[in-house]
């Protein structure tokens, strides 16, 4: 069973985010602008503080690792996220900005790693700067099926 | 020959963006030749983008070290903002020193355009500074009109005779350039042109949805048509949380191209440098506007009592230049 088939963790008119289905992302579908970026900040943030707590979790010994099924416990800190993007139908500059700045301030090692669909997405990239190799973020794009 | 890269005192401008004026092929080969032929002895990568009369001039006079030159295609320069880029990404890209025999197609530009690439011209000093490139602009005197050699007079902080440079006591500072150029009125958007207003961050999914209505109807394929919903978006983003929360989007089109316009009355972008430099030349948070420029074939920004006006131009017609075809091919022309 899929982790998607549980309740969103976030929905409005717009957008729905899930948790992907090793945990160590989100998933996205919809429309990302100027009125839902926060709350996707803000569910990239809660999944850090997850594994952080996770990490110490396991770290301990004879811890009760029963927890949250859908939580991967064995979760290495220099794994990197993901967030898949390939159903986002629209992703604002300002959201992508947002996920920039979230990339920025993951530890040292880690990247964020972007899935999508999107010329868009690699073209503002570019335009920025943030395709460059110290920017820990990735970009890995899915080619259309047309 | 003296150098004009040589480091500037701190805080200094970069000078290394040279205007040469030639009335024949002999004056152009005299500076152009000890132009490509110095940087290919000192090993720095030569990239020239000329007319094909001019490309065929160094390659004879050059024989097999031409081979060495990097030559651009007839379709490098699309939009300013894109060439910018293009040029600016190539500099960075090139850890020593570099240089560009760049000479700009003003053969059948509107006017705005003229305007927009002579902007562009003192803009590439300011994008150029600090990186190791050298640039060197042709302009043929006996072709171009003489109002345009006069502003490449201002726009270039030296000049090059043959293989002579001097410093140019005509250049006008490239904030100063630009901030005129856009004291030049937009034409008013035509009576039929249609309109949405906004009021808030929840409105702008229903401003997407009308924007992306036109441009299917204007024909844009779908990629330039996401193109103009993320340009437009950022605009009218940019109108709620800088120019009072509201403002409304104009979209018309012209047989070559559809014209978006969002505008609120409170704005108070400054728009001399808005958005025109790549993030990290200059120390101003214009990044939206830059994307704004990057992703459209053109945009006009003006600030007036009336308040802020983004103007963003696509073309109908499938554009070609450095920012295309760098995106297909995955490297921008690197």
């Amino acid at each position: 069973m899929s982790a998607y088939d549980g309740p969103a963790l976030y929905a409005d008119a717009l957008l729905q985010v899930w948790r992907s289905d090793d945990a160590r992302g989100l998933r996205l579908v919809g429309q990302v602008d100027l009125t839902n970026q926060a709350a996707v900040l803000g569910h990239l943030l809660d999944l850090l503080d997850r594994q952080k707590a996770d990490r110490s979790c396991s770290d301990a010994p004879a811890a009760d690792l029963t927890a949250d099924p859908a939580v991967d416990l064995t979760a290495d800190p220099a794994v990197d996220l993901t967030v898949d993007l390939t159903e986002v139908t629209f992703l604002s500059f300002a959201a992508l900005h947002t996920l920039v700045a979230f990339a920025e301030v993951l530890d040292p090692g880690r990247r964020l790693v972007l899935l999508a669909r999107d010329l868009a997405i690699a073209e503002m990239l570019a335009a920025c700067g943030w395709d460059r190799p110290e920017v820990p973020l990735t970009l890995l794009e899915e080619t259309p099926d047309d | 020959m003296t150098d004009p890269r040589v480091p500037p005192p701190p805080g200094a401008p970069s000078h290394a963006h040279h205007l040469m004026l030639y009335g024949s092929d002999t004056e152009f080969l005299e500076a152009a030749m000890p132009f490509a032929r110095d940087g290919l002895a000192l090993d720095e990568p030569v990239f020239v983008a000329t007319t094909r009369h001019n490309s065929a001039l160094i390659r004879r006079h050059l024989g097999p070290r031409a081979n060495g030159i990097a030559f651009a295609d007839d379709d490098w320069y699309h939009s300013p903002a894109q060439a910018l880029l293009a040029y600016h990404d190539k500099a960075r890209h090139t850890p020593g020193r570099s240089r560009v025999l760049g000479e700009l197609p003003w053969d059948g530009l509107t006017h705005g355009q003229v305007r927009e690439w002579t902007r562009y011209e003192a803009l590439l000093t300011l994008a150029l500074a600090a990186t190791g490139a050298w640039h060197l602009c042709p302009y043929d005197t006996r072709a171009l009109p003489s109002g345009l050699v006069r502003s490449a007079q201002l726009t270039h902080p030296t000049l090059t005779s043959g293989a002579k440079h001097r410093a140019n006591p005509a250049h006008v500072a490239p904030e100063k350039f630009s901030a005129a150029c856009d004291t030049a009125a937009l034409d008013e958007p035509p009576d039929r042109c249609e309109e949405f207003a906004f009021a808030g961050p929840d409105e702008l999914a229903a401003m997407r949805r009308f924007v992306a209505r036109h441009a299917r109807r204007a024909g844009l394929s779908s990629a330039r048509g996401e193109n103009l919903l993320i340009c437009v978006d950022e605009a009218a983003a940019n109108a709620i949380r800088h120019g009072g929360g509201a403002g409304h989007c104009r979209i018309w089109s012209t047989p070559a191209a559809l014209f978006c316009e969002i505008a609120d009355p409170e704005g108070t972008l400054s728009t001399a440098l808005a958005g025109y430099l790549p993030p990290g030349t200059a120390s101003l948070d214009g990044r939206g506007l830059w994307i704004i420029r990057q992703l459209s074939d053109a945009a006009d920004m003006r600030t007036t009592k009336d308040g802020t006006l983004i103007r963003i131009r696509m073309a109908r017609t499938v554009p070609t230049g450095p920012g295309v075809r760098g995106i297909k091919a995955g490297g921008r022309g690197r």
